[in-house]
């Protein structure tokens, strides 16, 4: 590969200015003339029959525009990534406190919010289903009628008892995981609006334009093409606006009243009806030979999905494919359960299942090390995955490999290096400092089973620029950026003239999700395509134009050269300016389908995966022996992205991974009771804080290229926020010798730890 | 709708509109509670409400010490409080107090007027007024009363004030010198944290060592602002050391379960307590321990 | 002409085999192959001709390979 002028830069985000000014415009900031407010009325039980519904009152509340309610639904009254189990408006039941029930149009969001309070609702409430291990149970009241076990995925390799008995130590621990909440700073909101041959338009944050278009097209009746997404600018995400959120509801309001429409859910509202990570209940038995050789694991896992399904299926995959944490381990025998309950509803989130089986793979681990008396990093690296290795569910790394170089740059880092001496100097007596360490990989891509696919487009512009197209969503994590500095080095031409289209199936070709950590590697290997067909449509113009041989033609800096005569040079604006004189234009697509694991898992759908990236983590902390509270002083973050396309994006994501793995484990949990959430907004539910944020946060970025990939790149979104949360907890048992295995590790789970520990 | 809005200048004009709409109006200054709890209020359509601004009135924005008393306008914010040089020298521990308060956002809005006021058992200035034996001078068109800070409180949230009384100042005499304090917090994170728990102390120590006079309020764990007596009397005439500070620490966790009862918490916010006053006392005793 | 067909995830209940090969009239439309396959759910569907995203009313071509799925999927 010639050597790259803009891949591995670090370009200034080209949404940079707008958003540091406040001019860029989310979702929720459009509006249009004669628009109407929605507002859905939720359900008052967590769980309940649905006697009546009487909405005469609201509908004669002035300035009420609409109030509809499920006989107003065309097309399916269903919605569901997976399955589609969640009512748009519930008819004859409700399942969970967020379920919506109708929907009003007014002329302000006051009188919409008024009217919610006029329709009479009759309710016969059931017996609520809040604990999985419960539901399970044949005598449990049912959430749906085909029964609470969603999905149940079960892998056995070799032979784990056996290895057991051989073993020189084995640990068993049982470990809680939170109900962690995306907490995106733009709640789920968009516009709609339709013209007169009935084409609908809406414009919401969400993270799949081409399959919110399906979804929506499946609850209308309608033909998918008549209606238009654009997901791009979304204000955050994180997995909590993969699944349908307000685009249906959106779309039902402009279909029945003819005018624009707007939703903009309230964080309480966004608290109770949004996505949630699955909280876990994780079982896990861990076998090691003396030498530190995993020779065994065993875990059952169950993932509370709450009332509906979205892909709480895929989530529990994921979480059984990452059980074993990235290691060889021959003896699996690994279960998991996906319930439903009356708990909310989970579905993706960053890690997609893999930070909660992380977090006790990991501390399984450090504990088999203490056993043995080996070092933490030691056994770690003895363990590791290395490519051609065969992986926990039987399927061969057949991909780059990464993790070795991660842990050995982790090693070399200076908080590892001189962690005696961080260890030493607690800020104050009662205080006491710990360092941990933890590793993972994350599965790119969707997985087996179903083909993933992208495509991207570019187009010659008659000033001589580039408008590239990609579907994947900017959703804040910087793809945008890196599609252009990917497009200018394959154009060859500078990356300022780059106009990039997102998020819209209007305007960009379908290129799938911006989840599973795959935008880059998809949205880059369709640009590639593309780019290589575009420049075989510029080649025979410039040929013509400088009189040499089609196959003389190359392109470079900017400039079609003739190899022959190199000076013989053309701008892409001349060519522009050539053909627009002609009436013509140069527009090419790049189609891409991933490739797979050769490993094919019977009757799952999603694992294994191909390709990985890896990470290592390293945290040191502060506990505080009087309160129980612990402070992350600082960490390092060594992922491995593949090829870092935008350093400073790698770092960005690294850092803001790093926060959001540290509120995992020690602050943050949506706490349901009863079916009721208690914590409905950021002042109880507690996100850390600029101030709570480490000191110091190194990133060291350990690029093992991936040859399937554009220039190297896999992906990273997703892994920077999922070992750091057991090297936390870890480094509370390094500083104060108390296991963690429940988290958030909060001040009281800490002190009571540390008071058990005493009596003991 | 079912709001109207006045925004007087003067404290007269004030005492007039809050006169005449008694039964129906609420004072609004920084509304960093009054916006928070108004969302989870339903509108009462008979009886539209009179939200009465008061940060118009630029009387209320002061901070005087003159003949060793020490006042503060109503409409003084947490952020003027954690930068006046007067009270930096007199009082560190409120001025630590409030820029303990939510956000810088928070800080600039929100008045002291506001968080006495509001009376919540977990209000950061409280705790240090308290140990100040901080009084409150309410003005209403009936004319001025003058109330300690500990008597004006029924119960969280709740207050003797008078619907047509407005909150002019708090006053509070300057301590000795030779006095030392300490305001501690325990929050769920490092800003925008809620006290779980927190403790003022102010301790004045004699020439032989002996410990003078001792205020300690702790804030979070009781239903509203009081000194532990006990644990003042653990301390004074006494030289300080472990065993008299431990055991003064230890009467303000029996004092929270004597008065909130035992509860889920209890069995962390106890020894918690506990060990936070510990603290507290020390870091007033000058020694650092942090 | 023929054309190849793959069946994935819950498309597979349609027919014993997940990949075949079909012959279909001249200038058939993906349309007319779903009606042959006795596809249902028409809308929450996605469709591949040779790696390109389809609609159900464009045509397909001669030894055209067409990828049948839901997108089921996540990550
Ligand atoms: C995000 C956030 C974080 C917060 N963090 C903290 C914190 O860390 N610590 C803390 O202690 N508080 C905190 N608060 C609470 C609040 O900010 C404080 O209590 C603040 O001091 C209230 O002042 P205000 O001027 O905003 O009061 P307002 O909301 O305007 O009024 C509060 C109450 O006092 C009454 N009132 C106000 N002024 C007068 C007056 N002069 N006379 C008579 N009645 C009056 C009002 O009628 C009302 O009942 C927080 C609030 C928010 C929203």
């Amino acid at each position: 590969m010639t050597k790259t002028e803009w891949v591995g830069a670090d370009v200034i985000r080209i949404d940079a200015k707008d958003k540091v000014r406040g001019v860029l415009k989310y979702m929720s900031d459009l509006s249009f003339p004669n628009m109407i407010y929605g507002a859905v009325l939720r359900s008052k039980h967590p769980h309940a029959l649905i006697k009546k519904i009487n909405t005469k009152r609201a509908k004669e509340l002035d300035g009420v525009v609409t109030v509809l309610t499920h006989e107003d639904v065309p097309g399916l009254n269903g919605f569901g990534i997976a399955i589609p189990d969640q009512p748009v408006l519930c008819s004859d039941k409700v399942r969970y406190m967020g379920d919506a029930i109708a929907l009003v149009g007014a002329e302000s969001k006051e009188i919409a919010e008024r009217a919610l309070e006029l329709i009479e609702v009759e309710y016969q409430p059931l017996p609520v289903v809040c604990d999985p291990e419960q539901a399970m149970l044949s005598s449990s009241p049912k959430v749906h009628e085909t029964g609470n076990l969603h999905n149940h995925v079960k892998i056995e390799r070799g032979n784990v008892e056996a290895a057991f008995k051989e073993a020189q130590v084995v640990v068993e621990n049982t470990y809680f995981t939170p109900r962690q909440m995306h907490a995106f700073l733009e709640p789920e909101s968009g516009v709609a609006a339709i013209d007169e041959d009935k084409n609908i338009t809406i414009w919401c944050g969400g993270q799949h334009p081409y399959r919110d278009q399906l979804q929506v097209a499946r609850a209308l009746g309608m033909n998918p093409r008549k209606i238009r997404i654009v997901n791009t600018p979304t204000g955050g995400a994180f997995g909590g606006k993969d699944e349908i959120t307000v685009q249906i509801h959106l779309a039902l309001l402009v279909l029945h009243t003819g005018r624009p429409a707007k939703i903009v859910l309230s964080r309480e509202e966004s608290v109770i009806a949004g996505m949630k990570r699955h909280p876990m209940r994780i079982h896990m038995k861990t076998a090691a030979a003396a030498d530190g050789t995993i020779l065994a694991n065993e875990a059952r896992v169950v993932s509370d999905t709450g009332a509906y399904a979205s892909l709480g299926g895929p989530v529990i995959g994921f979480a059984i494919e990452h059980s074993c944490g990235a290691y060889r381990v021959e003896n699996v025998k690994l279960e998991g359960f996906c319930v439903y309950t009356n708990n909310g509803v989970a579905g993706a989130f960053r890690g997609f299942g893999a930070n909660q089986v992380t977090f006790a793979v990991e501390t399984q681990l450090d504990m088999i090390a203490e056993k043995l008396g080996m070092d933490k990093l030691e056994i770690r690296k003895r363990n590791a995955l290395r490519s051609g290795d065969i992986a926990a569910l039987g399927h061969q790394m057949e991909a780059s490999v990464g993790l070795l170089r991660t842990l050995e740059a982790a090693e070399n880092s200076r908080l590892w290096q001189l962690k005696e001496e961080f260890k030493a100097k607690p800020s104050a007596p009662h205080k006491k400092r710990g360092i941990g360490i933890a590793c993972s990989f994350q599965g790119c891509g969707l997985g087996k089973g179903l083909p993933d696919y992208g495509a991207a487009s570019v187009e010659l512009l008659p000033n001589g620029q580039f408008a590239i197209g990609v579907s994947c969503p900017e959703i804040g994590q910087g793809n945008t950026t890196a599609f252009a500095q990917m497009a200018a080095d394959y154009i060859r031409c500078s990356v300022d003239d780059i106009v990039v289209l997102s998020g819209d199936t209007g305007h960009t070709l379908d290129s799938g999700t911006s989840t599973a950590s795959r935008s880059i590697y998809t949205g880059g290997n369709a640009l590639k395509h593309a780019v290589q067909n575009l420049h075989n449509a510029i080649s025979p113009i410039a040929a013509e134009i400088l009189c040499v041989p089609e196959d003389d033609i190359s392109f470079g800096h900017g400039k079609i050269v003739s190899k022959s005569c190199p000076d013989k040079i053309l701008s892409f604006k001349d060519i522009a300016e050539y053909i627009t004189a002609r009436g013509l234009s140069i527009k090419s697509e790049g189609h891409f389908i991933w490739p797979v694991s050769e490993t094919e898992l019977e009757g799952y759908v999603g694992i294994p995966h191909l390709l990985y990236s890896y990470i290592t983590q390293i945290a040191l902390v502060e506990v505080n022996t009087l309160t129980g509270e612990t402070e992350v002083i600082e960490a390092v973050s060594v992922p491995d992205p593949g090829k870092a396309i935008n350093p400073q994006g790698v770092e960005g994501q690294s850092e803001g991974g790093v926060v959001m793995g540290m509120g995992y484990a020690l602050t943050e949990d949506t706490i349901i009771k009863e079916g009721m959430t208690l914590t409905r907004n950021f002042s109880t539910y507690i996100l850390p804080t600029s101030l709570d944020m480490p000191c110091k946060i190194e990133t060291i970025i350990a690029e093992e290229l991936e040859p399937s990939g554009p220039f190297g790149a896999k992906g990273i979104g997703e892994a920077v926020c999922v070992p750091i949360s057991p090297a936390i907890t870890n480094a509370i048992h390094d500083a104060v010798k108390v296991w963690i295995k429940q988290i958030p590790a909060t001040p009281e789970r800490v002190y009571t730890a540390l008071k058990s520990r005493e009596v003991s | 709708m079912t709001l109207r809005f006045i925004r007087p200048e003067t404290v007269r004009e004030a005492m007039e509109v809050l006169h005449e709409h008694k039964d129906n109006s609420k004072i609004v200054a920084g509304a960093t509670d009054v916006m928070v709890q108004r969302r989870s209020e339903k509108p009462v359509e008979e009886k539209p409400l009179l939200l009465v601004d008061i940060t118009g009135i630029s009387e209320l924005s002061y901070v005087n010490f003159q003949n060793g008393i020490v006042r503060i306008g109503a409409m003084i914010t947490h952020r003027d409080i954690a930068r006046s040089a007067v009270i930096h020298d007199v009082a560190p521990f409120f001025a630590d107090a409030c820029l303990s308060v939510g956000s810088p956002q928070i800080r600039t809005r929100g008045t002291i007027g506001g968080n006495i006021v509001n009376a919540s058992p977990a209000a950061d200035s409280l705790p240090p007024l308290t140990a100040l034996s901080a009084r409150l001078r309410l003005i209403s068109r009936r004319g001025s009363r003058d109330v300690a800070l500990c008597d004006f409180f029924k119960g969280p949230y709740k207050t003797i004030i008078e619907p047509d009384e407005i909150l002019k100042e708090v006053y509070f005499r300057a301590p000795e010198p030779s006095s030392r304090c300490a305001f501690l917090k325990l929050g769920r994170r490092e800003s925008l944290a809620i006290a779980r728990l927190s403790v003022a102390a102010l301790i004045d120590v004699d020439d032989s060592g002996k410990i003078s006079k001792a205020a300690i309020a702790p804030g979070a764990c009781l239903p509203m602002p009081a000194r532990i007596a006990p644990a003042e009397e653990a301390l004074v005439g006494k030289i300080p050391d472990e065993e008299v500070v431990n055991s003064a620490s230890q009467e303000v966790g029996e004092e929270m379960v004597r008065v909130s009862g035992v509860r889920w918490s209890t069995e962390y916010k106890k020894p918690v307590a506990c060990a936070l006053t510990k603290r507290a006392i020390w870091k007033a005793l000058g020694v650092d321990v942090d | 002409m023929k054309v190849n067909v793959c069946l994935f995830g819950p498309m597979r209940k349609y027919r014993d085999k997940d990949k075949f090969q079909l012959e279909l009239e001249e200038g058939a439309t993906l349309a007319r192959l779903l009606d042959h396959l006795k596809i249902e759910d028409r809308i929450y569907i996605v469709i591949l001709i040779n790696g390109r995203r389809a609609y159900e009313d464009e045509p397909l071509s001669d030894d055209a390979e067409v990828l049948i799925m839901a997108p089921t999927g996540g990550g």
